[in-house]
Order: structure tokens, then sequence, then C-alpha cells
């Protein structure tokens, strides 16, 4: 799956769990950049990513991500 | 040794000088030996415990780690051969016993911290409940900093774990790490792989007059926190909670007030105290604290309170928690029966819960910490939450800009009196002292209330000295505070003044400790409060 691909199914799975459509998000994107995004919201996030791709963030992943890049490189690798 | 002794200044120093004079390979032996002699100076048993600890966990990583080598080698030797499953089964298998290691030295961990807090809470309520001696309720020995090594070890182990730091070959260093004496009494909760580098440096910079004089400052600042205001404040607020039933309305809520600011200024004065000593040493530990009172809700009061704490509690039981089996399938069980939404934040806030009631009793066995710092502050956001669409309603029609100044103070000072609500059950001595507090507090709002409390026998000096002491201590704190939250530092801005300026600002520090400060021969300074947990 080529990076643009996850990008653009990223972006719905976005703007679905932060309930605002005009989210687009890039490598740079980080929690900061986006309203309501805590820890509380981060664990939804990735549950929805994991249903999305068909993947399993590990717990290393889950912790250690620091922007929106990192978390594409993962997807990247899974899939 | 407390650190508002002279003593713990004397050893600080000496520390010092022997830390710089050593190489830097060899300067994390000086901390090791500083931190036994620190904890020794509290406990000759207790550091068995503490050493014990460390070492479990030192073996406990050094068998993750050959687990995960192992893994290493067969995939590296078997990638071509191996099909995906093959390699998914074997991954798995290498999995769960590295997990039966981790989970073995966590209970283990926990066991022991259980043990040494709650046993006597436990027999005691147990005797009361049966009416019946069976259960032998003696003291255990509480080592110093139980609730924070242990914790502090348990991630390092989790991390190891987790591929973010290879397992530590020198057990030496895990010792060092779990004991290092600037952390272990009230944290902050360092991570292995932010303080040990630091520590273990190959290089490090020289301590130049700017990072001294920084420093000093920041420890300064700590101590006048400490000395000069929590324990002077906390002079009206141990007399108001602790003979409450003298006293009503406002003279309760003054006392309640009080201990906010004892609260705060003792314990973010201590972590002032604690990262500017490890500045000296050329060591920079994370801030606990960011300026809370300035929060819009109570979620956010979280994240900047006690900070450390709240990240260690995300890192390694929230986020495994909602990430366990267990909680993955009751979403999947309820998606479906109820909305998606929904399916997605009930298994949250089931987690919530747990988190919530584990910080409560990490605080104290007893229910006025599980309520006051645990399931109220579940409520507070949960309720928050679930009421967020009704507030939006209610700020549309009444035509609230929420970016506005006045909705931001708003929203502070209701954070504030939520916080200080609960704090009542936190310092009480018990839930139904807390429960009497309250209800003096409103069953009586007399005004002259205040009065008695300010003429109470353990308050020395006329009235109007102690409110305007008060007034000014909460100001002072708050303006700081404010400073901060505008990207500014009190430091920064009297580095760039003129000497003159500069001298006259160290020499009204000065004055200030050995003016206001509760010291002396005969004066014994409180125990901070965060000790205790």
């Amino acid at each position: 799956m080529s990076r643009e691909e996850i990008y653009k199914r990223l972006n719905e799975v976005f703007q679905d769990v932060f309930g605002d459509d005009d989210i687009t998000v890039n490598d740079n994107t980080t929690a900061a950049d986006v309203d309501g995004w805590d820890s509380l919201r981060h664990i939804t996030l990735l549950a929805a990513i994991e249903d999305e791709f068909d993947i399993e963030f590990s717990m290393g992943a889950t912790v250690k991500m620091k922007n929106v890049g990192e978390m594409v490189d993962y997807i990247e690798d899974e899939v | 040794m407390s650190i508002t002794s002279f003593a713990f200044l004397g050893f600080v120093l000496v520390t010092l000088i022997a830390f710089r004079l050593f190489p830097v390979k060899k300067q994390w032996g000086v901390l090791l030996a500083a931190s036994v002699v620190f904890y020794l100076s509290f406990s000759i048993v207790g550091i068995f415990v503490m050493i014990g600890t460390a070492l479990l966990t030192y073996f406990a990583a050094i068998w993750v780690q050959k687990y995960k080598d192992s893994l290493s080698e067969w995939i590296k030797e078997n990638k071509k051969t191996a099909d995906k499953e093959t390699r998914k089964s074997v991954k798995a298998s290498y999995q769960k016993k590295q997990k039966l290691i981790v989970a073995g030295t966590v209970v283990i961990s926990i066991g022991i911290l259980f043990m040494c807090k709650y046993y006597k809470v436990l027999a005691t309520d147990f005797n009361d409940l049966f009416n019946t001696q069976l259960w032998t309720a003696e003291n255990i020995l509480l080592p110093l900093g139980i609730s924070y090594y242990s914790l502090q070890l348990i991630g390092y182990l989790v991390d190891v774990n987790r591929d973010i730091i290879p397992a530590e070959r020198n057990p030496l260093k895990v010792i060092l790490y779990g004991g290092f004496f600037l952390s272990i009494m009230q944290g902050p909760f360092n991570r292995y792989n932010e303080l040990m580098p630091q520590i273990c440096a190959e290089e490090r910079k020289k301590l130049t007059y700017t990072d001294f004089k920084f420093a000093v400052l920041k420890i300064v600042g700590g101590y006048i926190k400490k000395l000069c205001i929590a324990d002077q404040v906390g002079i009206i607020a141990n007399e108001v909670f602790t003979n409450y039933t003298k006293y009503e309305g406002l003279g309760i809520v003054f006392g309640v007030v009080c201990f906010a600011i004892q609260l705060y200024t003792d314990f973010s004065g201590y972590m002032d105290i604690i990262i500017g000593i490890g500045q000296l040493f050329g060591i920079n530990m994370p801030e606990n604290f960011r300026q809370p009172f300035f929060s819009r809700s109570i979620s956010e009061f979280w994240q900047k309170w006690h900070i450390t704490l709240g990240l260690w509690l995300k890192d390694y039981v929230f986020y495994p928690l909602l990430k366990s089996k267990a909680f993955k399938n009751l979403g999947k069980r309820l998606s479906g029966k109820v909305s998606k939404e929904a399916a997605r934040r009930i298994p949250t806030y089931l987690g919530m819960l747990i988190l919530w009631t584990l910080i409560g009793t990490w605080h104290g066995a007893g229910i006025n910490y599980i309520f006051s710092v645990g399931l109220l502050q579940f409520l507070y956001i949960f309720l928050g939450e679930l009421c967020d669409p009704l507030f939006a309603r209610i700020k549309k029609l009444l035509h609230i800009n929420d970016k506005k100044l006045y909705w931001h103070i708003f929203q502070s000072l209701r954070t504030t009196a939520l916080m200080m609500f609960a704090w009542v059950f936190f310092n009480a001595k018990s839930f139904i002292d807390g429960l009497n507090m309250l209800s003096r507090m409103v069953v009586f709002p007399r005004l002259k209330s205040l009065s008695d409390v300010l003429s109470s026998d353990v308050i020395n000096g006329n009235k109007f000295r102690v409110l305007i002491f008060v007034i000014i201590s909460g100001l002072m704190v708050f303006a700081i505070d404010l400073l901060h939250e505008n990207g500014k530092s009190v430091r920064t801005i009297i580095s760039q003044r003129k000497y003159p300026i500069r001298l006259a600002f160290y020499l009204v520090l000065a004055f200030t400790i050995i003016i206001f400060g509760a010291y002396g021969s005969q004066y014994v300074a409180s125990d901070f409060i965060y000790i205790v947990f």
C-alpha cells in the first residue's frame, strides 16, 4: 500500500474519531495540532486505525510514536 | 536527613564537589555512594528492600533481554526458510515467556509495596469488621520511597520488554536508578532512558556561572515556597483540619484555601529544590508541575499536576489495560448494541475508572484517599464529558465566547473549586471527618468564623497580619505561575537586569528566608506532604 493511500484512509479515520471533516494530517502532525487529541482519545484513535488497516500497534509503538509520520511508518511496515 | 536541614545542604555540597572532581565516566559511582548514604540516614533495613527490588528487576530484565536476543537470532537464521505463520507463532511463544517474567516481577514488586503500605490498614479493618483479633495488625516498616522506586523499576522492566531500551548489564546502575537520592522521596518519576544516559554520560558540560546561578535560584525559590509559604500557611490548615469542630462556615473555607496553597507550594517547592540540585550535577529531571491552577478542566489539571505520575500511569497502566484483549472484546461486543461512539467510549471510561481507583489507592488505603483523588476525579471527568453537549448548548444560548479571558478565568476558578472540594476529604483524618467539615461549612455559614481561626492559639500575631500574609503568599504564587503561563521565567527576567538590581533581588530572597522562614534550632521543618505516599 502506498503512503498516499495510507494517508487517504488515515484522514478518514481521524475525521471520524474527532468528528471533524476538515482534519487533514501529515508527517509532522502531532497531538498538539488536533483539538481533543488527548491520552483518552489517543487510544480510541489507535483502535480505529487498527480496525481500518487490520494491524495491531505494539505497546512500544503506542507510547513511542511522536507524530503522524511515525504512525504511517509503522502502518507501512505492518500492512 | 530532611532536605530542609543544613545537614542535607552540606551533604549535597560534598557530593557535588566529589562528583565534579571525579572523571566523568566514574561520576555515577559518586551518585551511587551518595544515594546509599542518603538512604542509610533514614533507614538501614529499608535499603535492603530497595536493593532487593532493584536486583530482582535487574535479573528479570536480563532474562527478558536473553529471550529477545534469541528471538532476533532465530528470525535472522530462519528469515528465508520459515513462512509467515511459523515466524508469527515462534514470536508469540517468545513473547509469552517474556510476558510471564514481567508479570511475575510486577506481582512480587507490587506485593511488597502492598504489604508494606496497606497490611496494617487491612488487618485493622478486618479485625474491626469481624470483631476479632485473628489478624495481627503490627506495624510493618515502610521503606523510604517504596511507592516511587517500585513503579520506576517496573517501568524500566516494561521498557526493556517493549524494546524501548536494552537491559542494563551493570546491576549497580539499576540500583542507582531505583535509589537515586534526588528522586527517591517524592519523585519526579524518571524514565530510565532519560535519566541514566545523563548520569552515566561519557562527557559532561562544565558548570558555567549562568548554569550555577539558574540552578541556585530554582533551589532558593523552592526553599522559599516550602519554608516561607507552605510551612507557615500549613499552621492554619492543620489547625482547621485537626480541630474543625471548633470552626464553621468561612473559617473552614479559609482552612481549605490555606491547605491548597500549602499542598501546592510544599510539593512544587520540593520539586524546584530537587530539579535545581540536579541541574548543579548537570542532570535535567522532568518538571512535575505546570501552572495547574490555570487549568480549564479537571483533565487538564491532572496533565499539569504531578505530571510524571500521570504519564507513568498512562504508559504502564492505562494504555496496556485498554489494549488488552478483554477491553478490545468488550468494545467489539458493544458495537451493534450501542452507538459507534458509545462502543468506543465505554471501554475507555471503564479503564479510567480502574485507573483513578488505582491513583486513589496509591495515595493510601483510606476511603478518603480512594474517594478524593480517585473516584471523585473520575466522576468529574466522566460527568464533564457526558455533559459536554449540554454545556455547549448553554454557552451558545448565553452567547459565551470560550476564547475570551473571562471564560478562561471562570473555568480556572471552577477547576480550583472542584479540586478544593476533593482536598477536604484528602486532608481530613477520615471520610466521615471530611463530610462533617463540609456540613459545618455549609450549615453554619457565619463570617465571624474566619476571625475564630485567625484568633486560635496556634497562630501568634495579630489577625490582620496573618490574613495579609496568606493573601500575599497566594498572590506571589499566582504571579509566578502567571509569568510561566505566558512563557516567561523569573530566573530569566532577573538575569537580564543590571548588577545592582540583581544584587537587590538576591538580598530580598535571602532576607525573605531569614525573616519569614519557619526554621531555627527549636524548629523542625514539617515533612513534605507527599513523602508519606
